[in-house]
């Protein structure tokens, strides 16, 4: 960690919510490949090609802004001890009765 | 001016600005001033290489012919890079604590740094990539004709052929100006990669102005765009839903191993946080580079008349609507997109091709060794260089041979297919610690053969290199082995085809020879470095120094990194150790930080056999182990040979220490014996010599004094026989010379003799005897061992100093021993005279009977020669003797009953 000693319940917020966060980055692909073959199962008559690229272009940015938010919060220096491993320095504060 | 010299003119001009931008970069990087060059917007921007001509020309294209099919080969980059934390961040990690210079280099470092592995890669690529540069020669060659043709001068236009050449070899000076400036791929290339940016905006800027123009200037805004699509023939959603996913993951795949991509990706990244960015900015860029596709296609097909190249849309609609300068613009974008591709796939294929191929055939041919030859640096130099060239040539010959028929989407997606076979071995071995070489090796092996066969070859048009007769029916007229159905699967989309069956088998060969194989110990080192990057991104590990030599190491490395890096090197890592000078001990960290350093420079694979080479093979072998071993073994075995001589000398050196303190012993003893015998001689003699002289010198003796006198001489002198007798005696029994002469007889027989020749029992010596336990026979020396009776019964006699003299002879048969005591009812032995009394010459008091003090001694020689012993008994209230007889020795037995 960065060295800051600030509350246990803060510190304890916030490594729980960068795994939280990894997780959510480990999810996003599966989404969004989901999002994208969704219009594989559009099979109806009269589904138009613009009505495809007006459902597909707001979801691709849509999903470009999640990315923005998700690697934003998997903040720089947090990057190595956000991995998946539980084996973390603050171990100790995941145990926090405050939890 | 005519429009086609106005292109020409702002082609070159463009083209001084790249070679400017990339010098002014690497000028500033070298001058330390490159840190603006490393901001997270440049690396996203590098990574639109993935945007080729393909995508900009090829792009709408697609869409004109398939409609919205096209925007898959953007979806799976898409997902690969929104899921940045789980693969790509490994990847750069693995890239970064590796040194890897390329993805052969990867594969080759992941399965244990195997050559034969990378050399397999780098064909694959360059075969997978020869096609591509051709296509990006063609589509630049293209948009000039279309200028040509759109001219209203009507200047002919030029020669397809010439304009592909003079481009190629432009594009390959440009590529060894910038790509080949250091020898270090992992000190990038910022002048390349600056330049590249650039051309990234370009191509984004020109695309969208083709867009905005067209949506803005053709059209009346969206609205009016999106009912002419909804007019057009791409109007209905009607794209085949296996096509959709299939491309969708083929170009997630091809964006992962693509070998331009791997190097502005993994290679060419400073720093992981960069990736972060590029997580959402480069979709955005995806988007943005597909937003105007559809409505350029449809406004294409809508404006320009039937038949015009769909390919070519985003030229020509400015050109027709007479916006020179746009299409002057477009032409640029397409550009950049063409040189970008060129130049990155070209440096990569060349450091692929110079660091597995050209450096170990070097190696080898200049006798394999790092030391002997000339400057490896400008070797490795020149052979990047010549790469560089050749895969541009080589594009260039197959743009020529395949005339630039096909169409620009067609090769771009066999291309994808060809590299995509790398997938299973590149992500399995990130993941699989399982995974092993001989996997990895049959999986592109049954990929790679399925691909050319399904899909490359066939590609090519029948009789080109399969004939009419296989497509129709199959190979060797096996029907399931017809290349665009095989196995029965009819009817498939070929590119869909031939990716599923590449892959699968692929995947399958993969899985199955891994689990199958038993991969080398350096194999599963780099596995688990691998596939634990997180645990411990440290090193690639193995070397265990000890053995090399600096000096020699400075000396190469010289070679590979330069005098000036070399010496710098050193010397900081002298620093660190806390030496002076510039040589380092060369510890285990030392030898992997500079393999790590020339692994940047030639290759993992290279650099650890160069070091190896001096080290003399550090990473030692099982048979090295075991030739150690057996050395071991043998030193061991000839120590224990000392060892076993040296305790034999100890030994002997032991037993004569004995020997020599007994020879002092008995020399003592002799010097002693001597002087005892000369003074038991003198004794007698001088009484001898003395009366003889009072019975010769004295006139006048009377009678009774002569008698006295002879008498006293007589005495003497048998005094004298008698000890010479028992020296004599004695000295025939320790030497051993002594005769028995054994004979049956009782021992009351003996005892009664023995009794009798000592003067019998009477009132002088009261002799008690308990007959029936002396009612044993016994086969022994009789003479003898009655002689030991009598010296116990005359010294009883002799010096028992009771008043009523009393000898109890008691005999006892246990099982193996008969014991006779003798015990007087005296004063016994004293203490102290104990340990003597069997000891020549030892008498105890004054000799009442004139003894030489040799009987007890002679008894103790005569027992031990009939096997048995004599002890003195203490606490029997008077002197005790206890002689002892072996029975089985004397066969004693019960007489006859």
């Amino acid at each position: 960690m960065n060295g800051d000693h600030d509350t246990a319940f803060y510190t304890e917020r916030r490594t729980y919510r960068r795994r939280r966060m990894a997780d959510a980055a480990t999810f996003v692909p599966f989404l969004g490949g989901a999002l994208f073959l969704l219009p594989v199962i559009w099979t109806g008559p009269a589904v138009l090609t613009s009505s495809v690229m007006i459902y597909l272009f707001p979801v691709w940015a849509g999903l470009s802004v999640l990315s923005v938010v998700l690697s934003r919060d998997l903040a720089r220096g947090d990057a190595d001890e956000g991995d998946a491993s539980d084996a973390m320095p603050q171990g100790p504060a995941d145990k926090d009765p405050q939890e | 001016m005519s429009v086609l010299n106005l292109l020409l003119v702002v082609a070159l001009a463009y083209v001084v600005l790249l070679f400017s931008v990339a010098f002014a970069a690497d000028r500033a990087a070298r001058l330390g001033r490159g840190g603006w060059l490393r901001s997270p917007v440049v690396y996203t921007l590098s990574l639109s290489i993935y945007c080729t001509a393909w995508t900009f020309y090829g792009a709408v294209g697609f869409a004109a012919r398939s409609g919205l099919e096209f925007v898959t080969i953007y979806l799976g980059p898409t997902l690969v890079m929104i899921g940045w934390w789980t693969l790509l961040r490994k990847m750069v990690r693995i890239g970064r604590s590796q040194r890897i210079t390329s993805i052969a280099d990867m594969m080759s470092s992941r399965y244990g740094k195997s050559n034969l592995l990378a050399v397999f890669v780098t064909i694959i690529a360059v075969i997978g990539t020869t096609p591509y540069i051709a296509l990006q020669l063609q589509s630049v060659t293209l948009s000039i004709n279309a200028f040509a043709q759109m001219d209203p001068a009507g200047g002919a236009a030029p020669d397809t052929a010439t304009t592909a050449l003079w481009i190629a070899a432009g594009l390959a000076v440009f590529t060894v100006l910038f790509g080949t400036r250091n020898l270090d791929v992992n000190e990038r290339h910022h002048g390349v990669v600056m330049a590249i940016a650039l051309e990234a905006v370009v191509k984004l800027c020109a695309l969208l102005a083709v867009g905005v123009f067209v949506v803005w200037g053709l059209g009346q805004g969206p609205g009016d765009v999106m009912a002419r699509i909804d007019a057009s023939k791409i109007a209905m959603w009607e794209v085949s839903g296996g096509r959709w996913v299939g491309l969708t993951m083929l170009s997630a795949a091809a964006f992962l191993c693509l070998p331009r991509m791997f190097q502005v990706m993994i290679v060419e990244n400073q720093d992981e946080g960069h990736l972060r960015t590029a997580s959402w900015a480069f979709p955005a860029y995806l988007m943005l580079m597909s937003l105007f596709v559809v409505p350029i296609a449809v406004t294409g097909l809508d404006l320009l008349p039937p038949g015009s190249n769909p390919d070519l849309f985003v030229l020509t609609l400015p050109l027709t609507a007479g916006q020179d300068g746009l299409a002057i613009f477009s032409f640029l974008g397409g550009f950049s997109s063409a040189t970008s591709m060129v130049i990155v796939a070209a440096i990569a294929l060349s450091t692929m091709v110079s660091n597995h191929i050209v450096m170990p055939v070097w190696l080898r041919l200049t006798g394999g060794t790092a030391m002997m030859s000339g400057d490896v640096r400008s070797v490795a130099l020149l052979a990047r260089r010549f790469s560089i060239a050749a895969v541009v040539l080589l594009g260039y010959l197959y743009f020529r041979v395949s005339g630039g028929g096909a169409a620009l989407a067609a090769i771009g997606l066999i291309a994808f297919v060809g590299v995509a076979q790398f997938l299973p071995a590149l992500v399995g071995g990130l993941v699989w610690r399982g995974a092993s070489r001989n996997g990895a090796m049959a999986g592109l092996a049954a990929g790679f053969a399925l691909w050319l066969y399904c899909l490359f070859l066939p590609g090519l048009g029948p009789g080109v290199v399969l004939p009419q007769s296989v497509f129709d029916t199959g190979l060797f007229g096996v029907d399931w082995l017809r290349p665009y159905a095989m196995f029965g699967a009819e009817g498939l989309d070929i590119v869909l085809h031939a990716m599923l069956w590449s892959l699968s088998f692929n995947l399958l060969a993969f899985v199955l020879v891994s689990l199958l194989s038993f991969p080398s110990p350096q194999e599963r080192l780099q596995g688990a470095q691998f596939v634990n990057v997180f645990d411990h991104s440290r090193t690639t590990g193995g070397w265990s120094a000890g053995m090399a030599q600096s000096e020699d190491l400075l000396i190469m490395a010289q070679r590979i990194m330069g005098p000036e890096e070399a010496r710098k090197l050193f010397s900081r890592a002298a620093t660190v150790q806390g030496l002076p000078g510039f040589l380092p001990e060369p510890t285990t960290d030392f030898i992997e930080l500079l393999e790590r350093e020339l692994s940047g420079s030639v290759g993992s694979a290279t650099a650890h056999a160069m070091i190896s080479q001096i080290i003399g093979g550090a990473n030692v072998s099982v048979e090295d182990l075991l030739a150690v071993a057996d050395e071991t073994a043998q030193i061991m075995q000839y120590s224990s040979q000392l060892e076993a001589k040296s305790a034999e000398l100890a030994d002997t050196a032991r037993q004569l220490r004995v020997v020599n303190a007994k020879l002092t012993q008995i020399s003592v003893q002799k010097d002693a014996f001597l002087s005892q015998i000369s003074h038991e001689l003198r004794t007698p003699m001088t009484s001898i010599r003395a009366f003889s002289e009072i019975m010769r010198d004295t006139a006048g003796l009377s009678d009774e004094e002569q008698a006295k006198y002879s008498g006293i001489i007589h005495d003497e002198a048998l005094r004298l026989t008698r000890l010479l007798d028992d020296l004599l005696d004695l000295s025939v029994l320790e030497s051993g010379e002594v005769v028995l002469h054994r004979r049956e007889g009782a021992l009351a027989d003996l005892l009664d003799r023995a009794i009798a020749v000592t003067g019998g029992s009477g009132p002088d010596m009261t002799i008690r005897r308990s007959r029936p336990e002396e009612d044993i026979m016994l086969n022994t020396d009789q003479d003898r061992l009655a002689q030991v009776f009598i010296n116990l019964i005359a010294n009883a006699r002799k010096y028992c100093d009771a008043e009523a003299p009393e000898l109890r002879i008691e005999v006892r048969k246990t099982d193996h021993a008969l014991t006779i005591d003798f015990l007087d009812n005296g004063s016994g032995v004293p203490d102290d005279h104990q340990s003597v009394i069997f000891e020549k010459f030892s008498r105890v008091g004054e000799t009442k009977a004139g003894g030489a003090g040799l009987g007890l001694a002679i008894c103790r020689e005569i027992m031990a020669r009939l096997g048995g012993d004599i002890t003195y008994l203490p606490g029997r209230g008077g002197a005790g003797f206890r002689v002892r007889l072996p029975l089985g020795e004397s066969m004693a037995r019960s007489a006859p009953e």
